[in-house]
């Protein structure tokens, strides 16, 4: 039965009011009004936020600029240092011959005497430098040939094979050693081969480490 | 229900409060989206700011140690460039002059090399070149004893920090007997190497 005195717009209206789908309708609008303001702060705060940061990048990039600017002042500087640094290896690992030779002489004992020796570099490592390749010794054969004094003690060459190893760059070894027996009228002779390794610790050659160029 | 709830219902459309729910959610799916996208880039920001001011510190200190060390720097790499070889013919950044195109002058060997020759060592050019930064010399003496060799090569390792000798050997003369007490000039041949510009 249709209602005669209410107006349709009334009905509407009514409709509107009661109906349940409306009612959360405008649930959801009134929730969505509140999460508004709590969005426009958050809004305004990552704006601010953005703002700020970009001027800082635009402050950063303008500082980076100029520190370049400065830094470019000494780029000849730089490619000194760059090369000085690419001379390091070959600062610290190269052997000097002249401390092997008075390691050797300090450590004959009397009863012997050094006919032959020989220093031979066996191993080159490549070092490379801004213009090319540098060959660097990383391995020296070092062989001591001479005679025994006739009569002497036998255990001579053991003593100064062992005595020689230790004034020798750390991590260098014996490869062979050769005794010759003594003839009549001419003395025992002897041969030691030693491998010493050219890594720049060479505090028993009585030699401190060579500074680093790239401690500069 | 009665009439006028049913009439009612009728009347105003249910679709219209889905369409404005919907309409109110997405509105909020897109705020919250927008808003996650401008944190986002702003973390994003923050941490490119970030770069930059270690950027910043890194050049800035280095441009401070380069300024510091500056003399030092330029008095190590002045002594070290010093000791680097030229090839004979080779000059600073000059053309050769026709004078000194012969490469067997004497005149044009390094410093290390004179000094050998002047205590009486023979050298030789060596044309075995390990690397193409090298200058390779052979050098043979019979007239120095070891008290002297020892200093002399102790001395131009000192004075050339690029010297690198790949072979020595030394021997007695068979002329002299083994336990010899007299000064012994010894058999001496030495091949080294020196660095050298390309």
């Amino acid at each position: 039965m249709k209602p005669l005195f209410v107006s349709q717009e009334n009905i509407i209206k009514r409709a509107y009011r009661r109906d349940r789908w409306f009612r959360l309708a405008g649930g959801v609008v009134i929730l969505g009004l509140f999460l508004q303001l709590g969005a426009a702060y958050q809004a305004i705060q990552l704006t601010i936020q953005g703002n700020s940061l970009a001027s800082q990048s635009r402050i950063l990039g303008s500082a980076i600029a100029s520190a370049n600017q400065a830094r470019m002042k000494y780029a000849e500087l730089e490619k000194k240092l760059a090369e000085l640094q690419s001379w390091g290896p070959i600062l610290t690992n190269r052997l000097p011959a002249s401390a092997v030779l008075a390691a050797i002489e300090q450590a004959i004992p009397d009863g012997l005497v050094i006919s032959r020796l020989s220093l031979k570099a066996v191993r080159q490592t490549p070092i490379k430098l801004s213009t090319g390749v540098f060959m660097l010794p990383r391995t020296y054969q070092l062989l001591v040939g001479g005679e025994r004094e006739q009569g002497s003690d036998a255990g001579l060459i053991e003593r100064f094979s062992r005595n020689l190893l230790a004034k020798m760059p750390s991590a260098s070894r014996q490869l062979g050693q050769h005794v010759g027996a003594e003839a009549t009228g001419r003395p025992g002779t002897f041969q030691l081969v030693l491998e010493l390794p050219a890594n720049g610790n060479y505090h028993s050659l009585g030699l401190s480490p060579v500074q680093q160029p790239e401690n500069l | 229900m009665n009439s006028i709830s049913e009439t009612s219902s009728q009347a105003a459309n249910p679709r219209v409060a889905w369409i404005v729910i919907a309409g109110v959610l997405l509105l909020l799916v897109g705020e919250g989206l927008w808003l996650w996208h401008q944190a986002r880039s702003n973390s994003g920001l923050d941490q490119e700011n970030g770069q930059l001011r270690e950027a910043l510190v890194r050049i800035k200190a280095r441009t401070d140690e380069l300024r510091t060390g500056e003399a030092h720097i330029k008095a190590l790499y002045a002594r070290l460039n010093d000791a680097i070889a030229l090839r004979k013919g080779q000059s600073d950044d000059r053309l050769p002059l026709p004078r000194s195109a012969n490469p067997n002058d004497p005149k044009a060997d390094p410093p290390v090399i004179k000094a050998f020759r002047e205590s009486g060592c023979e050298v030789t050019r060596s044309p075995n070149e390990l690397g193409n930064l090298s200058v390779t010399y052979a050098l043979g003496s019979s007239g120095i004893e070891f008290h002297r060799l020892v200093p002399l090569i102790a001395q131009q390792e000192n004075s050339n920090t690029f010297l690198v000798i790949d072979n020595l050997t030394l021997e007695r003369p068979e002329s002299t007997a083994a336990f010899s007490k007299k000064p012994t000039a010894l058999n001496a041949r030495l091949v080294l190497r020196l660095l050298a510009n390309p």
